[in-house]
């Protein structure tokens, strides 16, 4: 039975993700502003993180410990799930997200039909962080929270080794964590 | 050769032997809950919109439950019990979400900090907060709860076994020293009800017979006397189980009603023939056995058939359970009647003269008779007084009857040591109320910030309820965001219940569902429980809060479900029930004894004599203080048939009367079938008083009432029949 359940684990590593193996391939959201975003080419070599109302305080530890350790040149992609937001609720939700981000430079690809999600799985509760390699492939996939070890793997996909080590010894704080590693 | 007889009677009786040892029990009671009523339409359409509210609840009690000890099994356990097939969700401190805010506005996080380490800030915070205080948490800290909700498709015997693994994984991973953890909830408490009348009907259904034999040794003297009505019983309940086991029944609380309705039919038939046997010897027959069967065979048939068509009648009750009974009553009325004659065939080689002659004029013979027909001729020489007599307690026994009240205390009437007594009252007093109540307002529109004052009143307002241990609505949850804006200096929401359906969607899910006929986010839900107490006192609050709860919503619609409604509701609808089914019965015995007796007066008498006892014993359930529940509604299903007989061997023997007897009927009659007619109601008295050994205090009831109205039965037939069958002349 053990055996059985390794196996079935080692599959499941190896399983592909629902939507192939370049999920982005003709996708074109907007952002939360109004503005087009041709994912296929804006995720190319960087890492997505596809959150939800749901899982945004995870979202939001994950988006400011990764930011701290990715080159400016390959900043994370921010896709916000809202494929779940009954339509009245849109125009507050934009308000919500046009307000929270405001002064900032970030912006958030609103997939309102659920069309990311149907491409990369996972649940509404939890964030998914997928890495896209050059030709638009995903190259590693992570979810849950945002540990130590999370962290380090999902850097990792993109060859990023933060040094000093990441610790769960002390909360996040972008402030206090060193700024970015080479 | 004289033992063949006995060796195929034994046969006969041994054969169903190895279906009546495959028996099962049931594991609960639902059968018996009316579906087809609103209170069941009610607590669907609350499970149709927030899903299934009955689980168990683990109640966790220590000197302090957020201590980190506490906490760390807790964490263990709750993960295994999650694990456990059919359970869909567990409600806990551990899961519990409390609100925070953010730029989004509300936004849902852990109720405990993710280290388990509470500072004095966050104890407060838990232990007051006013989602959970009194539900998932004592203010006091000492009690602590577990809600586990189950799947939907979980029946009683999937959620016996779930409780059963439960107990097990309570038993692998105890908690830590000085805390206890107790397992309640609905299905355990169905469980333990059903276990208890089962256990009951163990101990009392043998002392019942052991009762029996001493009674029959009293009165029949001779052990081959005595092993005719012996034998007979016990060969009619064997098929009457053989027969349950044949269809596949699992053997539930309604179903054990069994046993004393085939050990009344069948002690009172075999004592007929036996005492009728004693008579014919005594009388010099020739051939005695077949001048027992001229004379008593159509009585018997008649009482027989009358009974399997009272208890019959129950086939068209609204309750399923009762349904369900209505057949296996009606065989065992048959098998019950049938094995006397099988017994009294083949041991008759064996009953001597002497043992005849004693019998008859013995001092349970004869000699009862005569003093029987005395008190008879006594009740026609005044029967003017003795008819005013009656005319007074139907009287009063009909403005008593207006008295009775339908209830139950489940809990209550569980044995002292129960532990699912133990845990419910536990829980009860230290945590929350075990029984869910919800009420359920229909706006008619989304519900928005504007209905939130109304709300706010009305959750307050069943919150004041004595009943009530716990509430909770939307209002306390807007407040809960308002509050917390406020203290992180963040302005307050133009549309509060936006940013919450937005932000906190479990909040929102628990609280808001659409409508009652559609519309999104039309109903908003009040949360609350009940203490575990009488379904009486807590419908009868529940109806007054729905009530209530409509005048602050004016236009909207507003229901109420909880278990408690629908157990009054079943309670409530189980004597009419059987009042009905009785009412059908009623004419087709009239018109049987018509047919039979030849005589409307005669027959109408019979129906008298049958139907006083039970207005005079339902008519006590006020003077003791008892309540009308389930078993003591089917003891008129019981009873009725048994008394019957007894009042159709009476009439019958009326019947049997010349016209040589002048005036006295009935006084000849009591002479006749008197010694029979006392000697069934001693035995059969006694032997249900066995119920009063039982651990289920429904149990006692039915035994003292079922021996009661056995009792009442023969004063009625010895005192009331003479009286009104005086003058009686059969028609040349």
């Amino acid at each position: 039975m053990k055996k059985l359940l390794v196996l079935l684990m080692l599959l499941a590593a190896d399983m592909p993700l629902p939507g192939g193996d370049a999920p982005f391939r003709g996708v074109t959201l907007t952002d939360h502003l109004g503005h087009p975003h041709d994912l296929e080419k804006e995720t190319a070599g960087r890492l997505v993180m596809l959150f939800a109302i749901e899982s945004r305080v995870d979202g939001k530890a994950w988006d400011e410990r990764l930011t701290a350790h990715l080159p400016a040149d390959r900043q994370l992609v921010r896709v916000m799930d809202a494929g779940a937001i009954a339509e009245e609720d849109r125009p507050r939700l934009l308000e919500r997200v046009t307000k929270a981000l405001a002064g900032s430079s970030v912006v958030f690809v609103m997939d309102w039909q659920g069309v990311v999600r149907k491409q990369l799985g996972g649940t509404a509760e939890q964030a998914v962080i997928v890495a896209i390699d050059a030709q638009g492939m995903v190259s590693g996939r992570t979810s849950g929270l945002p540990t130590a070890a999370n962290l380090t793997t999902a850097l990792g996909f993109l060859g990023i080794v933060p040094l000093p080590p990441l610790t769960d010894e002390k909360p996040a704080n972008p402030k206090t964590d060193p700024k970015r590693t080479p | 050769m004289r033992f063949l007889p006995v060796l195929i009677a034994l046969l006969i009786c041994l054969a169903p032997l190895p279906l009546v040892f495959g028996l099962k029990s049931a594991t609960g009671n639902d059968a018996w809950i009316n579906t087809a009523g609103p209170a069941w339409h009610d607590l669907t359409l609350v499970s149709q919109r927030f899903g299934r509210d009955d689980g168990f609840v683990i109640g966790v009690f220590a000197d302090d439950v957020l201590a980190p000890t506490v906490l760390t099994w807790q964490a263990g356990f709750e993960q295994a019990l999650a694990a456990l097939p059919g359970v869909t969700r567990r409600t806990s401190l551990l899961t519990a979400q409390d609100v925070s805010v953010d730029d989004f506005g509300p936004s849902p996080m852990a109720l405990l900090p993710a280290s388990g380490v509470l500072s004095d800030n966050d104890r407060a915070r838990v232990l007051e907060h006013p989602l959970y205080s009194g539900l998932l948490v004592a203010r006091t800290g000492r009690a602590s709860g577990i809600l586990v909700d189950v799947a939907p498709e979980l029946d009683q015997d999937a959620l016996a076994a779930l409780a059963d693994r439960a107990r097990a994984l309570m038993r692998d991973q105890p908690p830590p020293g000085g805390v206890q953890a107790l397992l309640g909830g609905l299905p355990v408490q169905k469980q333990a009800i059903n276990d208890a009348v089962l256990a009951d009907q163990q101990l009392t259904v043998p002392l019942s017979m052991a009762i029996h034999t001493l009674l029959l040794l009293i009165l029949l003297r001779r052990p081959v006397l005595m092993a005719v009505p012996l034998f007979a019983l016990a060969g009619s309940l064997a098929w009457s189980y053989a027969t349950v086991a044949l269809v596949g029944r699992p053997l539930d609380a309604i179903l054990g009603l069994l046993p004393p309705l085939v050990m009344g039919v069948a002690v009172a038939v075999a004592l007929h023939l036996v005492y009728g046997y004693a008579a014919q010897v005594a009388a010099g027959a020739t051939r005695p056995l077949a001048a027992t069967l001229r004379q008593v065979t159509v009585p018997l048939i008649i009482a027989t058939l009358t009974t399997a068509i009272s208890v019959g009648g129950l086939w068209w009750g609204p309750v399923e359970g009762v349904r369900r009974f209505a057949p296996f009553a009606a065989a065992g009325v048959v098998l019950g009647a049938l094995a006397p004659f099988l017994w009294l065939w083949a041991l008759r080689p064996f009953i001597s003269t002497a043992a005849c002659l004693q019998l008859h004029h013995g001092f349970t013979g004869v000699r009862i008779g005569q003093l029987m027909g005395r008190i008879a001729a006594a009740c026609l020489r005044h029967r003017v007084v003795v008819l005013l007599t009656y005319a007074g307690l139907i009287g009063l026994s009909a403005w008593l009857l207006t008295r009775v009240q339908s209830d139950a205390d489940f809990l209550a009437a569980l044995p002292d040591g129960d532990p699912v007594r133990v845990a419910h009252e536990r829980i009860d007093q230290d945590l929350t109320g075990i029984l869910t109540l919800d009420l359920l307002i229909d706006l008619g529109h989304p519900v928005s910030d504007a209905d939130l004052p109304a709300l706010r009143q009305a959750t307050e307002l069943v919150r004041q309820d004595p009943t009530v241990a716990y509430v909770c609505s939307l209002a306390n949850v807007a407040d809960l965001v308002s509050n917390r804006l406020s203290a992180a200096k963040h302005p307050a929401s133009d549309n509060l219940l936006a940013d919450l359906r937005l932000g906190a969607k479990p909040a929102w899910q628990r609280f808001v569902a659409r409508g009652l006929n559609g519309g999104n986010d039309h109903v908003v839900r009040i949360m609350a429980r009940q203490h575990d107490t009488r379904v009486s006192v807590n419908t009868s609050a529940a109806m007054r809060l729905r009530d209530d709860v409509s005048k602050h919503f004016p236009g909207a619609t507003v229901i109420v479900a909880s278990p408690s409604r629908l157990l009054s509701e079943t309670t409530e609808r189980l004597l009419p029930s059987v009042a009905l089914t009785l009412g059908l019965a009623l004419p087709l015995i009239a018109v049987l004894l018509f047919i039979v007796l030849r005589s409307p007066r005669l027959g109408l008498t019979a129906l008298v004599l049958a139907g006083l006892p039970l207005v005079f014993t339902y008519a006590s359930l006020p003077v003791l203080g008892w309540s009308l529940d389930i078993g003591v509604a089917m003891i008129a299903c019981i009873a009725l048939g048994i008394i019957m007989d007894d009042s159709i061997h009476l009439t019958c023997a009326v019947a049997r009367q010349g016209n040589d007897i002048g005036n006295d009927a009935g006084g000849a009659a009591a002479i006749a079938v008197g010694p029979v007619l006392f000697g069934a109601t001693l035995a059969m008295s006694a032997s249900f008083l066995a119920c009063l050994f039982g651990q289920f205090a429904y149990t006692r009831h039915f035994g003292a009432l079922l021996a009661t109205v056995f009792i009442i039965g023969l004063v009625v037939n010895l005192t009331l029949a003479p009286a009104l069958l005086a003058g009686f002349r059969r028609r040349p």
